[in-house]
C-alpha cells in the first residue's frame, strides 16, 4: 500500500485501520501526520452534524402520565377548581395552553376552504360512521402528534367561520373548561373516550357548535 | 392479552423507540433538507408513517435504520408533493443560522455553513456514516447505490468540504483519486 491509497481509504472509510493500513502508517510519518489530522477533522465532523435537536412539535413529554380520573369523592371540587384556575390564570402548562400551542404551529390548517373528501377523513377518524357525519364541512384533518399521543385534528366549517377540533382519547377532563388565548377562545369538553377540544379564532363563541361536535363524535 | 392491553403495550414500545430514536431522525431530515421546519414534518409524517406500520418491525435492533429510510422516503414525498421552491444556499444558512450557530466555535459554524454547500448527492452519505455509523454496504442499500458509487461520493463528499472551508468554492470536484503524494 502507498501513501495514495492509504489516504483514499480514510478519506473513504475513516474507520479502524486494516492490517495493511497499520503497516504503511506505522512505516510512514508523513500519512502519521496526515491520520492525525483527518482523524481531527472526523471528530469535528460528527459534532457539527450533531446539530441541537429542537422539542418535538406538540409531542413532548412522551413519557408524560396520562391524566388520571380524580377519585370519586374529589372529583366535582376538582373539576370547578381546575375549570376555575384554567379560565383565571391560564398557565402554560394546562392541556389547554398545549391545545392554542399546538394549532398555533399549524397555520396553515384554517387556510383551506374547500372540504376534504371523506377517504381522507375516514383515514384520520378510523370511524367512517362519524365521518359521515362531517362530510362537506371538514376543510382540514390530519392526525397529530399531541403529548405523546396520535390525535385527529379537523377544522370544521359552518355558517359563522372555521372551528378546530382536537379529539384527545387520552386526555380525561372532569367537565367543560373554557380558555382565551393568543386570539383563540376555545372549549375542552369530556367526550365519550377522553375530550374534545374546540376553538375559533376571534371573539366566536364556540360552546355550540362544540356540543354539536360532541354529539356527532359519540355516535 | 387481551385488545387493551396489546395495545397499550404496543404504544408503550413506540414511545421508547421514538424518544430514542427521534434526535437521530430529525439530524438526519435536517441535513436532507437543510431547513428546521421541514425536517419537523418530515420527522412527524415519519413517525405517524412508522405507528401505522409498526406490526412490520419484527427485530427493534433495526428499527433506526427501518425510521431513517421511512425519513429518506419522506422528505422525498414531501418535495414531490409540495414542489418546494430551490432555493439560494445563503439564505438556506441565514434562515438556519439558529441551529448551525456553534458560539465561541467558529471553526464549528464555518463546517456546518460547508456541510450547508454540499451538493445533497454527497451530503447524504456523508451523514449517514459520519453521523449515524452506517457502513458503506448499508448506505449503499440505503440510498440504492453500489459499494463504489457511495466510495466514491464520500471521498468526493470530504474533499469538497475541505475546498469549501480553504475558501475555493469554484473549485471542480476532484475525481475519485488523490493527486500522488
Amino acid at each position: 500500500m502507498n501513501c495514495l491509497d492509504y489516504r483514499r481509504c480514510i478519506e473513504t472509510e475513516p474507520g479502524p485501520l486494516t492490517p495493511e493500513m497499520q503497516v504503511h502508517v506505522q512505516g510512514c510519518a508523513a500519512c502519521t501526520a496526515w491520520s492525525e489530522e483527518a482523524q481531527a477533522f472526523e471528530a469535528r465532523l460528527k459534532q457539527a452534524l450533531a446539530v441541537d435537536v429542537p422539542p418535538a412539535r406538540a409531542l413532548p413529554p412522551l413519557y408524560a402520565l396520562p391524566a388520571r380520573r380524580f377519585a370519586l369523592a374529589a372529583g366535582i371540587l376538582a373539576a370547578v377548581a381546575v375549570a376555575t384556575l384554567a379560565w383565571l390564570s391560564f398557565p402554560r402548562d394546562t392541556l389547554a395552553a398545549e391545545v392554542v400551542a399546538h394549532v398555533e404551529e399549524e397555520p396553515q390548517s384554517w387556510a383551506a376552504h374547500t372540504a376534504i373528501t371523506t377517504t381522507t377523513l375516514d383515514e384520520v377518524l378510523e370511524r367512517p360512521k362519524v365521518s359521515a357525519q362531517f362530510a362537506d364541512s371538514v376543510s382540514y384533518a390530519r392526525t397529530c402528534w399531541f403529548r405523546g399521543h396520535l390525535v385527529p385534528h379537523l377544522v370544521v366549517r359552518d355558517e359563522h367561520g372555521a372551528v378546530t377540533v382536537l379529539i384527545l382519547g387520552d386526555e380525561q377532563v372532569s367537565g367543560k373548561v373554557s380558555f382565551s388565548e393568543h386570539g383563540m377562545r376555545g372549549v375542552i369538553l369530556p367526550a365519550a373516550h377522553g375530550s374534545i377540544a374546540v376553538l375559533a379564532r376571534g371573539d366566536r363563541q364556540v360552546d355550540a357548535v362544540a356540543e354539536k361536535i360532541r354529539e356527532a363524535l359519540g355516535s | 392479552m387481551n385488545r387493551a392491553s396489546d395495545g397499550n403495550e404496543r404504544r408503550r414500545r413506540f414511545d421508547a423507540l421514538c424518544a430514542a430514536l427521534r434526535p437521530d431522525l430529525f439530524r438526519f431530515a435536517f441535513w436532507l433538507s437543510r431547513d428546521r421546519a421541514v425536517a419537523d414534518d418530515v420527522v412527524q409524517e415519519t413517525l405517524l408513517r412508522a405507528w401505522r406500520a409498526m406490526d412490520e418491525l419484527r427485530d427493534e435492533k433495526a428499527a433506526r435504520q427501518w425510521l431513517l429510510t421511512i425519513v429518506r422516503r419522506e422528505h422525498a414525498r414531501l418535495y414531490e408533493r409540495k414542489r418546494l421552491p430551490t432555493v439560494d444556499v445563503d439564505a438556506l444558512i441565514e434562515r438556519e443560522e439558529p441551529l448551525l450557530a456553534a458560539p465561541d466555535d467558529i471553526e464549528m459554524q464555518d463546517l456546518r455553513r460547508a456541510l450547508f454547500q454540499l451538493e445533497d448527492g454527497y451530503r447524504e452519505p456523508l451523514v449517514l456514516q459520519a453521523l449515524m455509523g452506517y457502513s458503506t454496504e448499508e448506505i449503499a442499500r440505503h440510498m440504492g447505490l453500489k459499494a463504489g458509487a457511495v466510495l466514491t461520493r464520500l471521498f468526493r463528499a470530504r474533499h469538497r468540504l475541505r475546498q469549501i472551508l480553504a475558501g475555493d468554492t469554484n473549485a471542480p470536484l476532484p475525481a475519485a483519486r488523490l493527486e500522488s503524494t
